[in-house]
């Protein structure tokens, strides 16, 4: 029921080099920033309850000069080279990221599941509240 | 949004929203669906509507409630753009895997 919620990738390349690139600062650098951004990782603590920092500096424009801001993260789930989860803050709730991968015949699969969180809230009451969270917005995306 | 989020924590109130998510009702309707005492839907209710979630009218003897669509038009917008954002990077995830492959293709080739 949560099509609208999670993201799913295929890529042709080793588990280890995927899991890689989401679990080190080098890597990370090289794909996490959007377009316009450049994202550096002060902080990566991959255990259970370490902390994963980032700053993220918006480039210079012709209008403005660069600005930049730093999102503090706390890992819940380290399961090498399979999953991954980390909570961040997020206005008055908590932002959850939960990063599964596995290998299929076509490559490894990766499945992101991003949603709004209560602090704590961790399986199935956090998947309630995504699939919830999803339903509410498909409905009304599809009503608009 | 923060109050929208709030509001939808709490799995009675997200039962209340999608039952009104099919159409109005009276409270009544709403008691008889859900495993909730009387008071415990009021409750609920006045905590939607001061969250901007439903809004009610009195017909006759019964009030009917219904949602307010906008505060669910902006969290579907909010989550369209954290899905844009992701669709993104990923994008620039699957450029940099092939990358580090074709490197180091390339490096096994030269030995």
């Amino acid at each position: 029921m949560n099509e609208q919620e999670v993201i799913e990738r295929v890529f042709g390349a080793p588990i280890d080099l995927v899991w890689e690139l989401w679990t080190t600062a080098e890597g990370i650098a090289t794909w996490f920033g959007p377009k316009g951004f450049t994202v550096k990782v002060d902080a990566i603590d991959l255990r259970v309850g370490g902390s994963f920092v980032y700053t993220m500096t918006k480039d210079a424009s012709e209008s403005e000069g660069p600005s930049s801001f730093s999102v503090e993260s706390t890992f819940t789930v380290v399961e090498r080279p399979h999953r991954l989860v980390y909570e961040s803050p997020w206005r008055t709730e908590m932002m959850s990221t939960d990063v599964t991968l596995s290998e299929t015949a076509e490559g490894v699969k990766l499945v992101l599941i991003i949603g709004a969180t209560k602090p704590g809230m961790t399986g199935g009451a956090a998947k309630g509240w995504h699939s919830s969270l999803d339903r509410l917005a498909e409905t009304f995306a599809s009503r608009a | 949004m923060d109050s929208t989020l709030q509001a939808l924590a709490d799995p009675r109130r997200r039962a209340i929203v999608e039952l009104l998510q099919q159409r109005e009702r009276p409270v009544r309707e709403l008691v008889e669906a859900l495993p909730i005492a009387q008071s415990g839907v009021s409750r609920h209710l006045r905590i939607l509507r001061e969250a901007g979630l439903v809004r009610s009218r009195a017909q006759g003897q019964q009030r009917i409630y219904e949602l307010r669509p906008e505060p669910f038009d902006e969290l579907a917008g909010w989550l369209q753009r954290v899905r844009e954002r992701w669709n993104e990077r990923l994008d620039n995830l699957e450029r940099e895997l092939k990358r580090r492959q074709q490197a180091s293709n390339s490096r096994e080739d030269d030995k």
